[in-house]
């Protein structure tokens, strides 16, 4: 099945996989986790490789291609995200320190939906200006604007919050 | 302070490299994509099949269209919520880590895995009857597990190799069969014996139904503009399925008896694009959906009418919630200390005890009756040097 863009394909994936790499990196917080997207998305790069290399802007299909594969691990995983991602982040968000505080931030930060954790990470930590982030997306640049409020927003409540989210009988349902 | 600047201090300290090895095998990518080129090819050849099956009159259609958009349908009656309830322990046949994964709509029957994180050829397959084991089934794969089972005490599941030649398995009569259709998963039946699931390759799969054990698998009706399938997760009595394809946004889809597809709209929200609504599962007639917008104002759990439409909000806390709503095992366990159900609009409360061994427990439930008499789900152990059971799967009977 080579048509013969093997070589093509080879010399782009092995120049962008620290850069890849980074960002899969940035968006999971998990070196694990981060090689998982990056395999993932360079298989599918590998599937669609004869139509994507003809494309003007490969670079943002991949990522594009990488946002989705965490977006839909995010979805597969919220479940147990919500689990462990609440009572402990709160009990130690008072805490101070650098090393603390990511792993608050992190844990903060995967409870924010995921579209808009992808839109905070790909602006704040990756730098990337609203109109690239907006077609890695594909969205709208106003979109991108109004996930950035709504994702700081939520993250700065998460953060804030002083009570912890799983109820117990001697606390009550929260409603 | 402006959103950029207030972004960029805020979310400072997470920039750094990895900084490990990496882990990444671009030759096993270039394989696995070269299957993905295939599959991509073979999905062609299964849609040609399909529009003849089409012209022969199948079940297949187009998607739905609205001809009524103003039905005024009685609501689903809810069953009656229960008094009481009781904790009982299923027998875990001597093995120290029980999950039970799914149960039929009469809640007789449940079926599960026995160490399933150990995933040896010898890890059994677990079916219970009315409160017994019934059953320690040998799988004939590895990493074999049973999603989901009927009032019949057939049960339907997937080998999990964890790389991407997973095949759909029906379990009937004390032995397993390959589904037909090649690689997926199969995820849940329903009394009448349909079974639903996902066949293809990850990244190209397509959601199907088999009318039967032994049916050739239909393609479900593929919603327009959609490609990427997120997961078939839930199907009802009457045949009705829900799932969730990917694209530029998350989208929920309902698959009728009648073929027909639609979209699963939203409930009335007051700032919709605050969060995404993710749907749990189907229960009494009513598709059960949670939208997260962490301390925004629709943050909670709703519900809607499966034939008419109509949309209610059970909860105004999806974190209160969560816990309570009996997802279907493949959609992971949401695990809570004190367990509680949602039964139709209401919340209820479960008892934590009696169970043996000792230590801190918390309950992640996964099925309930369609009378809400039998609430199945696990026991989980959070101390993990605790010498008592890991797991433990557990039901409740309520009257």
């Amino acid at each position: 099945m080579d048509d013969g863009s093997d070589g093509a394909y080879l010399a782009y994936v092995h120049g962008r996989i620290p850069a890849l790499r980074r960002v899969a990196y940035l968006l999971s917080g998990d070196e694990h986790q981060a090689d998982d997207l990056v395999q993932e998305t360079i298989t599918k790069l590998y599937a669609r490789w004869p139509r994507i290399a003809e494309a003007d802007n490969v670079d943002a299909y991949v990522h594009t291609m990488m946002v989705r594969a965490f977006l839909d691990e995010k979805r597969r995983g919220w479940w147990r995200v919500r689990l462990w991602g609440s009572a402990p982040d709160r009990a130690a968000s008072s805490s101070a320190g650098g090393a603390e505080d990511r792993t608050v931030l992190r844990a903060a930060l995967t409870r924010v939906p995921p579209r808009q954790q992808a839109v905070l990470v790909l602006r704040f930590l990756c730098d990337r200006p609203v109109a690239e982030v907006a077609e890695i997306l594909g969205c709208s640049e106003g979109t991108v604007k109004s996930q950035t409020a709504h994702g700081l927003t939520a993250l700065r409540k998460i953060l804030g919050e002083p009570s912890p989210a799983v109820r117990t009988k001697s606390t009550g349902r929260r409603s | 302070m402006n959103d950029d600047d207030y972004g960029m201090t805020l979310l400072e300290p997470l920039r750094g490299e990895p900084s490990g090895q990496p882990a990444i095998d671009v030759p096993k990518a270039i394989r696995d994509g070269r299957r993905l080129r295939g599959r991509r090819w073979w999905t062609g050849g299964l849609l040609a099949g399909l529009v003849a099956t089409l012209v022969g009159g199948s079940l297949l259609l187009a998607p739905g269209q609205d001809d009524n958009p103003h039905p005024k349908p009685s609501l689903p009656p809810d069953p009656a919520v229960p008094a009481s309830c009781t904790l009982h322990e299923l027998p875990n046949g001597g093995h120290r880590l029980v999950h039970l994964n799914g149960s039929d709509a009469a809640g007789r029957w449940q079926v599960g895995t026995a160490d399933p994180n150990a995933g040896g050829t010898q890890s059994p397959a677990m079916i219970w009857h009315d409160g017994k084991l019934v059953a320690q089934a040998p799988t004939p794969v590895r990493h074999l597990v049973l999603w989901d089972i009927n009032s019949s005490g057939v049960a339907v599941g997937s080998s999990e190799s964890g790389g991407s030649t997973n095949y759909p398995y029906v379990y009937r009569n004390g032995t397993f069969h390959r589904l037909k259709g090649g690689t997926g998963l199969a995820v849940q039946i329903n009394d009448d014996g349909v079974i639903v699931g996902k066949l293809g390759k990850y990244g190209s799969e397509v959601p199907v139904r088999w009318a039967s054990p032994e049916a050739e698998p239909e393609e479900l009706t593929r919603p327009a503009g959609e490609t990427n399938l997120h997961g078939i997760y839930d199907l009802a009595e009457d045949g009705t399925a829900v799932g969730s394809y990917i694209g530029r946004t998350t989208k929920n889809y309902l698959w009728r008896p009648d073929g027909t597809v639609r979209e699963l709209d939203t409930p009335p929200l007051q700032k919709p694009e605050g969060g995404e609504l993710w749907v749990v599962g189907l229960r009494f007639g009513w598709v059960y959906a949670m939208f997260s917008d962490i301390n925004g104002p629709d943050d909670g759990l709703y519900r809607q009418d499966v034939r008419g439409g109509a949309w209610q909000r059970i909860t105004h806390n999806s974190a209160a919630a969560q816990y309570g709503v009996s997802a279907p095992a493949t959609m992971g366990a949401m695990l809570s200390p004190v367990p509680v159900v949602v039964i139709g609009s209401r919340t209820v409360d479960l008892p934590s005890g009696p169970l043996t061994g000792t230590g801190p427990v918390i309950f992640g439930l996964n099925g309930v009756s369609a009378d809400a008499r039998v609430v199945s789900g696990n026991a989980v152990r959070t101390d993990t040097s605790n010498p008592s059971a890991p797991e433990q799967p557990v039901i409740w009977r309520c009257e």
